[in-house]
């Protein structure tokens, strides 16, 4: 996927970049724990986005800072998820939840569940979308697509996990 | 807009997004009203929206912070700076506590004032008995400049030295004023005029009386 490339170039100094730490690092972790349903893996990947601004600090208009860190966040997720099979990372949340058994059946775990089943795509729409509050504009440039796209995209998910959500509370 | 079984989802969703306006939110709300199995719609679309209420404490990221890696040198610096002026501060009270600068001229020294010549040689008496240690000797020029008929400049007289001597290490100009050297050589060359104005006159006299004769 194609970063947000910039011509309007300005160097993010060190204080900048450490704001951007205390300002990010907990919502990028959020979104990435959402995503991930694992505590080591979402910080790991923070820890990597935030390794790559540092690097790339030369490269980025300091007003894009956001969108670039959630589509560099993205980008690690969605490989980190091909290199670990989507089934085997599913089946590990499951082990790390089903301790106590009656948890899977929560509200907040269904909704975790119906989001597992999503694309990467449509999930990142969503946690974007309720989580940070980004309009489909910034999604768009963050997932590098247009607003109709996302529009598009976001009621696919939604009505997905609305059907699944309607279903699962048939069943119980 | 019209709102039916076909296009009630997305009508729904653009609800919840807040894309409808006015309205078209009051005639969704009419629809719901009027076919109530679609409640139950709306309800489940709610419910796909993801709020944060989980517990769930992120960690904490301030170790990806970045340490400025020129704080420590210019802390050391600052240290640097602070022990040499430390150190500037120490030798000079060590200096002072053990022996005093060696004032360099007479106004240093204090309790001599530089024109006291003439009572050091009024009490020369009393100076006798004190050595001279170093007298050093600086010309002066006093006398204009005359200019030679080869064009060189030439100085009329002679250099008149102005005698510094230290006297129970105090030094102290001694000024043999010319005043005093001229005072003496008038009173010497004095009586060699009144004696020529004598002769003068008495030649005058002699001149006189002769020519009186003559007559």
């Amino acid at each position: 996927m194609k970063l947000a490339c910039f011509n309007n170039r300005r160097t993010l100094n060190r204080k900048e970049y450490n704001r951007t730490v205390e300002e990010y690092s907990v919502r990028l972790y959020r979104f990435l724990y959402r995503s991930l349903q694992n505590e080591q893996n979402a910080k790991d990947l923070v820890q990597d986005t935030f390794l790559r601004l540092w690097e790339n600090r030369e490269k980025i208009i300091h007003g894009k800072v956001k969108s670039w860190l959630f589509t560099v966040a993205y980008n690690l997720m969605i490989n980190f998820i091909k290199k670990h099979s989507r089934q085997d990372y599913v089946a590990e949340f499951f082990y790390e939840k089903g301790a106590d058994g009656n948890t899977s059946f929560e509200q907040q775990d269904v909704l975790t569940k119906c989001l597992n089943e999503l694309t990467d795509q449509q999930r990142s729409i969503i946690l974007l979308r309720d989580l940070e509050g980004y309009n489909y504009k910034e999604i768009g440039e963050i997932l590098t697509l247009n607003e109709s796209q996302v529009k598009v995209y976001l009621f696919r998910a939604r009505k997905r996990m609305k059907d699944m959500i309607k279903d699962l509370s048939n069943a119980i | 807009m019209t709102i039916n079984k076909q296009n009630i989802d997305e009508v729904i969703f653009e609800y919840l997004e807040g894309n409808l306006n006015l309205k078209d939110s009051n005639a969704l709300m009419l629809f719901l009203d009027q076919h109530p199995e679609y409640k139950a719609e709306l309800d489940s679309w709610e419910q796909s929206y993801v709020r944060d209420e989980t517990t769930h404490v992120a960690p904490d990221f301030s170790s990806l912070k970045q340490k400025s890696k020129t704080m420590p040198y210019v802390v050391g610096g600052i240290a640097a700076m602070a022990l040499l002026l430390w150190g500037i501060n120490q030798s000079d009270s060590i200096d002072t506590a053990d022996s005093k600068p060696e004032p360099t001229t007479i106004e240093q020294r204090g309790d001599i004032t530089p024109n006291v010549g003439s009572e050091i040689l009024d009490h020369k008496e009393e100076r006798a008995d004190k050595s001279v240690i170093e007298p050093t000797i600086e010309p002066r020029n006093q006398t204009p400049e005359i200019k030679g008929d080869d064009g060189i400049i030439m100085k009329e007289g002679d250099v008149e030295y102005t005698t510094v001597e230290v006297v129970n290490e105090r030094k102290v100009s001694l000024e043999t004023t010319k005043t005093n050297r001229e005072a003496s050589l008038q009173k010497v060359a004095l009586p060699k005029t009144a004696e020529e104005e004598k002769n003068k006159r008495s030649k005058e006299v002699k001149v006189i009386e002769l020519n009186s004769e003559g007559l």
